[in-house]
């Protein structure tokens, strides 16, 4: 079962996902989506996925963050509000 | 107030998605769905069928292998939409192709830490059958450290250490691979992507050398992971 730590873990990835939804500034909002990632391959290792947690880890907070910085590096680091 | 029916339809959804959690089985539990009989035979039979220890790689792998190869396919698609995604927007993009960055900490730092990624992500993918990991996983850390070596040292650098054709020759090649594995099941009289079926030899169970095919589709996929993921970054950080 889930104790204090996944319950911390938990609380944890629902602030983040929140704040990646709210934030403007696209590079704050990759850096704690890898966060978010890290934190959620801690969770799938709670739960006895040891598999998916190291897929998470590697693809969640490795590569998606890169693929993400890559993009903005190309494009623009904050939102376009009239868009 | 013109907001007010959407509010309402809102918690209306919201009331009956709670009504359905409320009849969920407990978390953990004993009476969940996945504990039916696919669970308790995959664990009864598969140390028997497969002969590996880590039951997941051997779904992936075995059970479950030709699913796989389509997985492994599909990234194909996913290289080749950015590459003509990003070859139709070349001169439309508001910032230049990603040069090398300055800072020494960074460059310094990556340099000593690359090998050891490097070297974790090979063992993930060597020892998918015996411990967590496989192709997918340990496929994703060898190319994010070659990711990390195009961020920190620019396309140019990257370009000379792995040149873009090794790259997509490599993806192929793997994809190539999976295919050929999975014919020597037909070779040997079974079904295409057979294992044990088929006769391929197990080996001593827990020894490196162990799974028969598991083992061999495994590095195929991890190479074709990690191939993926550099041509994708590579496409993206511009030309070179």
């Amino acid at each position: 079962m889930i104790g204090w730590f996944g319950v911390g873990c938990l609380v944890f990835l629902l602030v983040c996902a929140i704040v990646v939804a709210r934030t403007r500034d696209l590079l704050a909002a990759t850096i704690v989506f890898a966060a978010y990632s890290l934190v959620m391959a801690m969770t799938w290792q709670q739960l006895r996925a040891p598999d998916v947690a190291i897929t998470e880890a590697a693809l969640g907070a490795g590569v998606t963050t890169l693929l993400f910085l890559l993009a903005i590096a190309r494009t623009r680091r904050t939102e376009d509000e009239s868009a | 107030m013109r907001h007010l029916p959407a509010l309402l339809l809102v918690v209306a959804i919201a009331y009956v998605l709670a009504l359905t959690l409320t009849e969920a089985p407990a978390f953990g539990g004993l009476d969940v769905p996945a504990r039916n009989e696919v669970m308790r035979f995959y664990l009864d039979e598969e140390l028997d069928q497969a002969g590996i220890p880590n039951t997941v790689t051997a779904i992936i792998f075995d059970y479950r292998a030709y699913d796989t190869m389509g997985e492994a396919t599909v990234l194909f698609t996913a290289v080749g939409a950015a590459a003509a995604v990003l070859a139709g927007h070349a001169g439309k993009l508001v910032a230049r192709p990603m040069a090398a960055t300055d800072d020494v900490i960074l460059r310094i730092v990556s340099r000593m830490v690359i090998p050891f990624v490097q070297v974790f992500g090979i063992y993930v993918v060597v020892y998918g059958h015996l411990s967590p990991g496989g192709g997918f996983a340990g496929g994703t850390i060898l190319g994010g450290s070659m990711a990390l070596y195009l961020f920190v040292f620019g396309p140019k650098r990257t370009a000379r250490k792995i040149p873009p054709a090794w790259g997509e020759i490599m993806e192929g090649a793997a994809a190539f691979w999976y295919v050929l594995v999975g014919l020597g099941g037909v070779l040997l009289g079974a079904n295409f992507l057979a294992n044990a079926a088929a006769g391929v030899p197990l080996g001593v169970q827990g020894q490196l050398f162990s799974g028969g095919a598991i083992w061999l589709i495994g590095l195929g996929v991890g190479v074709k992971v990690a191939a993926t993921i550099v041509n994708l970054l590579v496409h993206l950080a511009g030309e070179t």
